[in-house]
């Protein structure tokens, strides 16, 4: 995916009501058009603006060859971004921060729309960000937060136990790794000290949160694209349709798209499944007309 | 701090320049840090800004940068070689002279960047002190340790089949994301404590994190024949640099850089 001959140009700048968010900004070469959305990457996680796997810059700098203008920024401490001033706490602040930016977009190049696009905590911001402020248009969500269905449970546990529940080794090498996990609480603890621990710490809303930023969304007509990866760290994704059949209450599939990449870890670290997404993601642009056919 | 593109107009690198701190009496060396690569690099990225801060409060000029192909900076992945990067330390080198004035280089090198800086040492003229922090003194090791690393994180039950039959081909493979051209391949691959005999510095730290022999054959080796004193220090650490982990935590070795920083001074 990365190795696109780029001519596009890019500009770093500190931006925001504080000028303290490390920005990058792909600008189209032929010029932007305020007419396009411009497109921002959210922090995933503590990772800072280049993305996972190098992510956002190699979608950054595509998406910016193809005409929209891109920023990836770091969050108020995160990355290269000066420490968060005053009392708001992490999602707080990241929603004003988005916002802050796309004033910035507006104020210098005239963007009047915008797409977000977020994996893991950044779908979360991205979520909260779009249902906070009308001028985002699209959000894209990579691991976004999900709920069970009925379905899902009876998917996973065909799947995964029932051809285990009648063998007696599983039952076994079950307790093994039982008592081993109880053995490794003490040595996890040693290690934690090693780590920078995120602030924010990603806890599922209850649906109900969720489903009322769907109806604004929706009411409004913002599209989105939710990609769910094969991680189990959230829970569990079973199968494709398995976000639209949690929320019943409205018709989301003419505003959303979802992609269940089974075999994709959550940082998309395979390179062909980066290839995939970049696809899925200039499909849906396109859908949608954020970008020309 | 400011973030900046330096270098060459058509293919630029991302740097972040700390001012020294107004506050201190300013020094006439200053330090150019060289990252790890890859994932070791998302995953210290907060870490080397933490050494980056800490030094500048103590008067030192300091450059952050990404080599080319990587991070901010220009080009694709697929492109990268350590050839390169090493003239990318070089550049850096230079960039950092004529912003702060310094009039003498340390470079910092994590993991392969260190291997990098003991390579480009013998490029820059004044150079100064040379931190070599957790080495890779095995290529070969490492490389099946990255590999054998990125084939236990996939989901997906053919990507080892897929992985093995494009090395075998000569292709480009991806290692936690990060694309890997067989040319880069073999550069990292031939890493070994030769690659360190010609380093040129003022004074040396080899900064590690476990008693691993290898690592004394590389004291013994920069110590040889060498005016330079090489220092030697080992702060046991826990932690594994180049384990790929899924929700892309960052390591902040804080007894590492607090020694770091007192060596410095």
């Amino acid at each position: 995916m990365d190795a696109v001959a780029v001519r596009s140009v890019e500009k770093t700048d500190y931006i925001g009501a504080s000028s303290n968010l490390a920005t990058i900004i792909s600008q189209p070469p032929d010029g932007c058009s305020p007419e396009r959305p411009a497109v921002l990457f959210l922090n995933a996680g503590i990772v800072h603006r280049i993305g996972p796997s190098r992510l956002h810059v190699k979608l950054a700098r595509r998406l910016a060859e193809d005409g929209l203008l891109c920023a990836r920024f770091d969050h108020s401490g995160i990355g290269d971004s000066g420490a968060r001033r005053g009392t708001m706490e992490f999602m707080e602040a990241a929603v004003t921060e988005v916002q802050d930016v796309m004033d910035t977009l507006t104020g210098r190049y005239g963007s009047q729309r915008f797409i977000v696009f977020g994996l893991c905590s950044g779908a979360d911001v991205g979520f909260e960000a779009a249902v906070a402020d009308d001028r985002i248009a699209g959000v894209v969500q990579l691991d976004p937060w999900f709920y069970p269905t009925p379905k899902a449970r009876w998917i996973h546990y065909k799947r995964h136990y029932g051809p285990q529940l009648i063998k007696p080794s599983a039952w076994l090498r079950f307790m093994k790794n039982r008592v081993q996990e109880i053995g490794k609480g003490s040595k996890s603890a040693d290690l934690e000290e090693w780590f920078s621990k995120p602030e924010y710490i990603r806890i599922t809303p209850a649906r109900k949160h969720v489903l009322n930023g769907l109806s604004k969304l929706v009411k409004r007509d913002a599209k989105m694209l939710s990609i769910f990866s094969g991680t189990k760290a959230f829970g569990i994704y079973a199968y494709e349709r398995q976000f639209f059949d949690a929320f019943p209450e409205i018709a989301l599939e003419s505003n959303m798209s979802v992609h269940h990449f089974a075999d994709t870890t959550h940082l998309f670290t395979d390179l062909e499944h980066q290839a995939s997404l970049a696809r899925v993601l200039q499909a849906w642009l396109v859908k949608n007309g954020f970008l020309p056919t | 701090m400011n973030i900046f593109f330096f270098g060459d107009s058509d293919a630029p690198l991302f740097g972040a320049y700390h001012q020294p701190a107004a506050t201190q009496k300013r020094r006439s060396e200053g330090v150019v840090i060289c990252s790890s690569v890859g994932h070791e690099m998302l995953k210290t990225h907060r870490a080397l800004r933490q050494l980056a801060t800490m030094l500048a409060r103590a008067g030192y000029p300091v450059l952050r940068f990404d080599y080319s192909n990587t991070g901010d900076s220009s080009g694709a992945c697929e492109q990268a070689s350590m050839s390169r990067w090493i003239q990318d330390v070089v550049t850096a080198s230079q960039e950092l002279k004529e912003i702060s004035g310094a009039q003498r280089i340390t470079l910092i090198g994590l993991r392969l960047g260190a291997n990098l800086a003991a390579m480009a040492s013998m490029k820059i003229e004044t150079m100064g002190r040379l931190v070599l922090w957790e080495p890779v003194v095995d290529g070969r090791q490492h490389m099946e340790h990255l590999l054998n690393a990125s084939i236990a994180s996939e989901y997906d039950q053919e990507f080892a089949q897929r992985l093995r039959h494009k090395l075998e081909s000569g292709e480009i493979i991806g290692i936690a994301g990060f694309a890997v051209s067989p040319g880069l391949r073999e550069e990292i691959a031939s890493q070994d404590v030769t690659c360190f005999t010609r380093a040129d510095a003022e004074q040396i730290l080899i900064l590690v994190g476990s008693q691993a022999e290898n690592y004394a054959a590389l004291q013994q080796r920069l110590q040889c024949g060498r005016p330079a004193k090489v220092d030697f220090a080992c702060v046991e650490y826990p932690a594994n640099w180049s384990e790929h982990d899924e929700l892309g935590s960052q390591l902040l070795p804080q007894p590492m850089i607090q020694g770091i920083l007192s060596w410095m001074q």
